[in-house]
């Protein structure tokens, strides 16, 4: 057994079933806020189309996460489709990178926009958005970059697979293997 | 920075002639002088700034100015420019609100304020010159319009240029190394994208014509990966 491929595969259910759709949740409620204020105030424009452009990335990077990244990767446990082909593994990772990277960001600009003295008072429908976000989305984003990264730098069975996908016998054990 | 100021008289200037104010007879433009004050403001100076409180609406004599906002990074975003013969802050002055954005000179420029109160009474007054101002109102609202869609279509070029290195990323290039490894029909890539079908295709053939990409049937070949992955606009 691949200890990173266990690793990988569980962040990947995680992702699946429990971390996206929990966030998909949150920001549905945080797209309703505005509904939710008794008192109407024009500042709260901003916060709404914030979250409306967080929305978009973020379903964006589910699309391509569900239908091509995970698919791809989950491709690498399998040793006999690397024979046919083995996607880009660090191109993947940087175009989703990007997109986490654009959530950070609205993220951060989400949270300065309502430390506004105009907008403290209305942000609390907002503020689980954000903390959910933290814990749960960046958290395992983390992670899960990390053991990637691993995974394409220093995994001894992926280079296995790849090289015995490519035709190659090897003998020695890696310790990566066990 | 002190403001120098100038008297112009409106029966007199050739500018109104290019303004909101051309409907007005002889004895209306002398009248309209008598309710507006001109000054110069110099190169960078703030005619009016974001949140300011509107006392008159601003015409442009000479000069050009740039009316701007700070977006939510503190970015300036430059929403359109005034020539001479503009009115400027009639959008905040006539639906009573504070400035939503900044007027800024970008050149020295010679700008009259006529009096509130006296706009709106001649608005109230003379229906040519209410028609006027509100075929300018219509006038910007188009151009704002018109921005807001090429932004829009900006960002679905940005999208599609990024659905393609996904596509590449995850199949790889075929042996001439530079055709997508999948076929897709435009419905499939529509659906990544995020767009409809038909802008879909109308995009694919725009990558085409520039030269990012070249179509064939299902095929995509890439034909300039570096202005692909310029155009996705991809963050570091």
């Amino acid at each position: 057994m691949c200890k990173t491929n266990d690793q990988l595969k569980s962040q990947l259910t995680a992702f699946e079933n429990v971390i996206y759709p929990a966030l998909i949740q949150v920001l549905d409620i945080a797209s309703s806020c505005d509904k939710l204020e008794t008192t109407t105030h024009e500042g709260m424009q901003v916060p709404k189309e914030m979250v409306a452009s967080i929305r978009a990335v973020f379903h964006s990077l589910v699309t391509y996460e569900k239908k091509l990244v995970f698919p791809a990767i989950a491709q690498l446990f399998e040793k006999a489709s690397i024979a046919t082909h083995t996607p880009n593994l660090a191109d993947l990772l940087q175009l989703t990178k990007s997109k986490e990277h654009k959530i950070h960001s609205l993220v951060r600009t989400l949270e300065t926009v309502l430390q506004t003295d105009a907008l403290r008072m209305h942000s609390s429908c907002y503020d689980m958005l954000i903390e959910k976000f933290d814990t749960h989305f960046f958290t395992a984003k983390d992670k899960w970059n990390t053991i990637l990264m691993h995974k394409i730098n220093n995994c001894a069975c992926f280079r296995k697979t790849l090289i015995q996908a490519s035709g190659f016998v090897l003998s020695n054990q890696s310790k990566d293997d066990k | 920075m002190k403001k120098e100021y100038f008297q112009v008289g409106c029966d007199t200037c050739n500018v109104r002639m290019h303004s909101v104010f051309h409907v007005l007879d002889e004895d209306q433009s002398k009248a309209l002088s008598a309710q507006k004050s001109c000054a110069v403001y110099k190169k960078g100076q703030y005619i009016f700034n974001e949140g300011g409180i509107p006392s008159g609406l601003f015409c442009v004599n000479s000069g050009k100015i740039k009316l701007s906002v700070t977006g939510y990074d503190g970015k300036e975003q430059i929403l359109r420019l005034a020539k001479s013969g503009d009115i400027l802050g009639y959008r905040a002055l006539i639906s009573n609100e504070r400035y939503h954005s900044a007027a800024i000179a970008l050149e020295d420029t010679s700008i009259c304020i006529i009096d509130k109160n006296y706009f709106f009474s001649q608005l109230e007054q003379n229906p040519k010159l209410m028609l006027e101002v509100a075929r300018k109102m219509s006038s910007d609202l188009k151009k704002a319009e018109e921005h807001i869609v090429s932004l829009s279509q900006k960002n679905v070029r940005e999208r599609l240029a990024e659905a393609l290195l996904f596509l590449k990323a995850t199949y790889g290039l075929q042996n001439d190394k530079s055709t997508i490894n999948v076929k897709l029909s435009r419905e499939e890539i529509a659906d990544y994208v995020g767009t409809s079908t038909e802008s879909c295709i109308r995009l694919l053939s725009e990558f085409n014509h520039d030269g990012i990409i070249e179509l064939n049937g299902k095929s995509i070949q890439i034909k300039n990966l570096p202005l692909l992955i310029k155009t996705a606009n991809i963050e570091d």
